[in-house]
């Protein structure tokens, strides 16, 4: 990203408050992979590992089993550090068109540092992951319930 | 009985002014030529050449095809392809020609406009001058006509199965028809950019409901989702925002012979009423006041002088874009501008926003397809 976006984009997100961040002992989780059983009523349509990617990243896009409209993009940065994640998160913030991401600050909001868009949208940082969660069919669901999901997994790894 | 064994279309990888292009399948799919073989290729798709008008101008374009003879008494026969390819002699050594150059008639490129041709080709001998053509075998190719050698993230070397950058035959399909009859690069680009806003809404639509993420070109541009939502697959799913739709454009277009780049405006700027991609009512995107960045793909340097071509909206083209009534605008070639000039910018941008709609060269790229 080039440094005027990053610039803009520290600023409006106001990264000041959450970048960075404090190391924590948690130690990191390495060579996360989907096994397709992680998410009840989804199907794992299809993963595929970007390692020419720097993080390297999961592409999954999931299907509900109810509806063949109703699919879930989700994306997991895996980042050698904390610190490194939230620049991600940053990254990632720079690739929504909206500058209207808002910050997540309520005591049970997901992972380290997490951004949303209304419930459509779930971007947060668990220790050196960052996950991505949107809606990728016409039939819309809210993503809270499975970003919980997949934040409790993180966090246990 | 005579037979044709194989045809070269592509018989000089290092080249593309007298035969084909060096070009793949898809990411996954390479074969080396020769194009058509007996037995392996029926129809069209079976063998497929992609030829450039610019460096073919005014120069003969050849193939090379192997024949052989069953009749051990025929040792020379003179071979053509109806209107098609020049007649030449051809010796039969213990039954088989190697492969023989040919001269086309008419080569695809000679009409001068991009395209995609399936054609027959009914070839034919004589044993000599005064005997009558006879017919002895149809072969069957699909013809591409670009306008150019394909520019990046297309390239044509090494012209070998790990260089997933050749010219990929599933997004020729798509982009020789979509430009078809353009004689012109800007026209090529005009036309990709009409055919890729018109896929929606029934294949893609703007990513309201994300945020206006990008779904096929975070990082490399997703070519084979693409191209599998366009054959009616999933893809990945339904939402492009303007980096998706930068990129499919360039993409496509600089697989014509174009020369696009996709590049970022910004940063935090309020928007004019627009109609994204997919949409019917006038209004800022999605109803958000402002674009936190746009991407488009864009001509040369992409700074404010340069064109650009924008298929994720339609802008109001008429003397005040700020205000109704609206008159649809698909930006094809539209100047970007400074603020004032009545251009890409003005369109796009609220007159306050118009100073936080920059050009961003720095951001200029093409991404790699995968």
């Amino acid at each position: 990203m080039v440094t005027d976006q990053l610039t803009y984009l520290k600023q409006h997100y106001q990264a000041s408050q959450w970048q960075g961040g404090r190391e924590s002992s948690r130690h990191l989780v390495k060579n996360f992979r989907f096994e397709g059983a992680e998410l009840d009523g989804w199907t794992l349509h299809r993963q595929r590992l970007d390692d020419h990617e720097k993080p390297k990243a999961i592409r999954s896009l999931w299907r509900h089993e109810g509806s063949a409209e109703t699919l879930l993009a989700i994306d997991i940065f895996e980042c050698a550090s904390i610190k490194m994640a939230h620049d991600q998160l940053l990254e990632a913030l720079g690739n929504f068109e909206t500058d209207a991401m808002k910050r997540q600050t309520r005591a049970d909001a997901l992972g380290d540092v997490a951004f949303a868009f209304d419930d459509r949208v779930a971007l947060f940082a668990r220790a050196n992951i960052v996950v991505v969660i949107r809606n990728a069919g016409r039939d819309l669901v809210s993503v809270e319930p499975i970003a919980r999901k997949l934040d409790a997994l993180i966090a246990r790894k | 009985m005579i037979a044709v064994e194989a045809i070269r279309f592509n018989h000089d990888v290092n080249a593309a002014s007298h035969d084909a292009l060096n070009i793949r399948e898809n990411a996954s799919g390479f074969s080396a030529p020769p194009e058509w073989r007996r037995f392996i290729s029926i129809n069209p798709e079976d063998s497929r050449a992609a030829y450039a008008i610019e460096p073919t101008l005014g120069n003969a374009i050849t193939v090379l095809a192997s024949l052989s003879s069953t009749d051990p008494a025929l040792a020379f026969a003179e071979i053509r392809v109806k209107e098609r390819v020049k007649a030449r002699p051809v010796n039969f050594i213990n039954g088989k020609s190697g492969f023989v150059a040919f001269d086309l008639v008419d080569p695809p490129t000679a009409f001068g406009r991009v395209g995609v041709w399936d054609v027959a080709w009914h070839w034919q001998y004589r044993p000599g001058p005064r005997d009558y053509w006879r017919a002895f075998d149809v072969t069957r190719h699909r013809f591409y006509v670009v306008l150019g050698v394909p520019t990046s993230p297309w390239n044509q070397l090494p012209h070998a199965a790990a260089n997933t950058q050749l010219p990929w035959t599933d997004v020729l399909d798509y982009a020789c028809r979509w430009a078809a009859g353009a004689q012109t690069r800007d026209f090529a680009a005009a036309l990709v950019t009409r055919a890729v806003y018109a896929l929606g809404p029934s294949l893609v639509t703007y990513d309201c409901p994300g945020g206006g993420s990008s779904h096929y070109s975070w990082g490399h541009f997703d070519c084979t989702a693409f191209v599998e939502r366009l054959r009616g697959g999933i893809g990945n799913g339904v939402y492009v925002n303007c980096s998706d739709c930068a990129t499919i454009v360039s993409t496509f277009a600089n697989a014509l012979g174009c020369d696009l780049w996709q590049s970022r405006m910004g940063w935090g700027f309020a928007l004019n009423e627009l109609l994204a991609i997919g949409g019917h009512n006038w209004q800022t995107a999605c109803g958000w006041s402002a674009f936190s960045y746009h991407e488009v793909a864009w001509e040369n340097a992409c700074a404010s002088g340069d064109d650009v071509f924008d298929a994720c909206l339609r802008v109001d083209g008429d003397g005040d874009p700020t205000q109704p009534p609206h008159v649809a605008l698909l930006p094809q070639d539209l100047t970007f501008g400074n603020p004032g000039d009545l251009l890409y910018r003005d369109r796009l941008a609220t007159p306050p926003g118009r100073a936080n709609c920059n050009p961003q060269p720095a951001t200029r790229q093409r991404r790699p397809v995968m």
